[in-house]
């Protein structure tokens, strides 16, 4: 379960998290829609332990143990996974390589089994037949030359690989055309129940067709200032946030 | 100094080697006041006196080369201390393909065309090729007849320095008629000790010829190695040169590739894994001397330990080379607080159409790409050994033989474990 309570978080002089609330248990799909600028990106961001981001106040906690302590790569093998906004490109290293290093890297800190070369293709071959992606993608560097799209498939591809008990998804849907956001929404549904714990940061409702969440909850101004069921997204989808108290 | 070998040497050249000593005579090393050499300076090289090797076995060399070999090779020999070990040759008969020692080769007249067609001595700044005249040794001559696939030819190259200072002068001739094709691979190794290598490689390509030409250095420190490459490509012809520096040695690499026909393509890619003390200084010239040419050139280096990497790269378009592509980029990632990298990207250009980009970078790993990896999981050193072989894997990834490109992937891997033990 994830705990977040009274985060404070700035970045530069800005205070952008001001006293953040949130819980999500294993099993549910969460999504925090918002408008721009109200910290949507930062509580993933902050939560998956990247640079920049100055934690002032609160706690974040999974399953009991504190988050904010620990280095990205200890999160990670914690099961925190954060799907990027922009997925970084990393010339020189096969997608194949990349997420075979960081699959083991995991089992490594957890006490488990490395996974050999042909375990790891059939489960890598596995998952990118599901998501409908090219074989070539195994080789070719990460994110390079990669669309907007294949960006974002790639990155459920790792979801899918590393299958992490909490899944912080930055805007996935940013970007994607129709079949894209299809694919991409069987990926994170393949999440849901039992163990894993989802949440959707997004802009817009189009996404919560596909994925449809347990709660949606709207983060404006540092805070979430309205909490509800699916319903709540069609909501803001008809009337915007200023008519569902987040005024931008 | 002795003649070449048992074939009496032509007069030509027995004139050329008396000129190229005078001229080495009148004006000694190179100094760093010469701009070309102002970032390598000579000075360590005067002060001993490197002898030619003389009459040692070739005990040992066998098992020394073994991991060197590549076995799809259509022709390997191999090189001790610059002299040819015939009884360590492989040949295999390629139709349209001819590979004889210098020394056999001579009788053939047509060598007095082609033999130092290419490589000027007599500029102060070019001491060492007219050194490596006066003192030639042997080398190797390669002729690849018009349309003909000439497959791999390996030449290796051992040092030896073990039983005092040694000097080696050898030579490397390609000819590939039209459209012919070739691939030709240098592995330059040692045995340690002090030595001083000098070599002279001078391709030339006829209309559509296609040459790639892999050079692998790996000798150890001590070493001293002046690797000078001039090509020459006439129209369509495609020649794709390849150098990757390993070694903990000093190298002066001296490249300058001339596109004088129209539609000629030039690839250059240098690839660097230094740690130790380790000096490799690549000067580079790409000349566009017709319409209608390319260049590629990409040098990537990741310098660690005292190492120093410079690239000085020049690229030429004369004024009649309208609609000249060029492209030239030097790339530098620093490991380690002592290492140095120094670049100086020129062009020189006198057409006004012209497509011409370069860039330079000096810099420490990407932390947006380290964050990436760290949010997956991966500890920080790991993901740093990962990002850093990364940054030289394009340009191994661009080698276009597939036996040579599988051998120095292993051979960077271990360059790159060196320099994390280093560190």
């Amino acid at each position: 379960m994830l705990e977040i309570h009274d985060l404070r978080v700035r970045v530069g002089d800005v205070e952008v998290l001001k006293g953040l609330d949130l819980v999500v248990r294993r099993g549910e799909v969460h999504a925090i829609m918002g408008p721009n600028g109200a910290g949507k990106s930062t509580l993933a961001k902050v939560l998956a332990g990247a640079d920049g981001y100055e934690v002032t106040g609160g706690t974040a906690t999974w399953d009991g143990e504190d988050l904010l302590g620990l280095e990205p790569e200890e999160r990670a093998a914690k099961g925190v996974f954060l799907g990027f906004q922009y997925p970084v490109e990393i010339p020189g290293v096969s997608n194949a390589y990349f997420l075979r290093t960081a699959l083991n890297a995991i089992r490594k800190a957890r006490g488990e089994e490395e996974l050999g070369a042909p375990a790891f293709l059939k489960l890598l071959k596995e998952a990118m037949a599901f998501l409908e992606m090219d074989d070539s993608f195994r080789n070719r560097f990460v994110n390079v030359g990669f669309s907007g799209g294949e960006k974002k498939r790639n990155e459920i591809l790792q979801l899918l690989v590393l299958r992490p008990a909490l899944a912080l998804l930055d805007e996935t849907d940013s970007g994607l055309d129709v079949d894209a956001l299809r694919v991409v929404s069987r990926g994170v549904n393949s999440l849901r129940g039992g163990e894993h714990a989802v949440v959707l940061v997004t802009h817009y409702q189009r996404l919560l067709d596909h994925i449809v969440p347990d709660r949606v909850h709207v983060l404006a101004g540092g805070r979430i200032v309205r909490s509800g069921d699916k319903d709540l997204a069609l909501q803001v989808e008809a009337h915007g946030y200023a008519d569902v108290g987040a005024s931008a | 100094m002795s003649a070449v070998g048992p074939t009496p040497e032509p007069a030509w050249l027995t004139s050329t080697r008396e000129a190229a000593r005078a001229r080495f005579a009148e004006v000694g090393l190179p100094s760093t006041r010469l701009e070309s050499w102002r970032w390598s300076s000579t000075r360590r090289l005067a002060d001993v006196d490197f002898e030619p090797a003389t009459g040692h076995a070739a005990d040992g060399v066998e098992a020394f080369i073994e991991d060197s070999r590549i076995g799809e090779a259509s022709h390997e020999h191999v090189f001790l201390a610059g002299r040819h070990l015939p009884e360590l040759a492989r040949r295999r008969e390629v139709s349209g393909l001819t590979v004889l020692p210098l020394r056999e080769a001579l009788a053939d007249d047509r060598l007095r065309e082609t033999l130092g067609g290419l490589a000027a001595w007599q500029d102060p700044a070019d001491a060492f090729t007219a050194l490596n005249l006066a003192g030639l040794q042997d080398g190797l001559v390669v002729h690849v007849a018009r349309g003909a696939s000439g497959g791999l030819v390996h030449l290796v190259h051992v040092a030896e320095g073990a039983t005092g200072p040694t000097s080696a002068h050898v030579r490397l001739l390609v000819v590939a008629e039209a459209t012919a094709e070739l691939t030709v691979a240098e592995t330059w190794l040692g045995h340690g000790g002090q030595t001083l290598t000098t070599h002279v490689a001078e391709v030339w390509l006829a209309p559509g010829a296609r040459v790639t030409h892999a050079v692998l250095g790996e000798e150890p420190a001590g070493s001293h190695l002046v690797h000078t490459l001039r090509a020459r490509l006439d129209r369509d012809a495609a020649y794709h040169g390849h150098l990757t520096w390993l070694g903990g040695g000093w190298v002066r690499s001296d490249v300058d590739l001339v596109c004088a026909g129209s539609g000629a393509e030039a690839v250059l890619d240098g690839a660097l894994v230094l740690g130790g003390e380790a000096h490799v200084d690549s000067h580079t010239r790409l000349e566009h001397a017709v319409p209608h040419t390319a260049s590629r050139e990409a040098y990537e280096a990741v310098l660690g330990g005292k190492a120093r990497g410079i690239f000085d790269g020049l690229v030429v378009v004369q004024p009649d080379a309208q609609q000249t592509d060029a492209r030239q980029s030097s790339r530098n990632l620093l490991v380690s607080a002592d290492a140095t990298a120094n670049a100086k990207p020129t062009l020189e250009i006198y057409a006004d159409d012209v497509k011409c980009a370069h860039g330079t970078t000096v810099g420490q790993l990407d932390p947006d790409q380290l964050g990436y990896l760290r949010s997956r999981g991966i500890p920080r050193a790991t993901a740093r050994q990962l990002l850093t072989g990364a940054f030289v894997a394009e340009r191994v990834a661009h080698l276009p033989s597939a036996p040579l490109r599988d051998r120095l992937q292993a051979r960077v891997d271990g360059a790159l474990a060196r320099l994390q033990e280093d560190a």
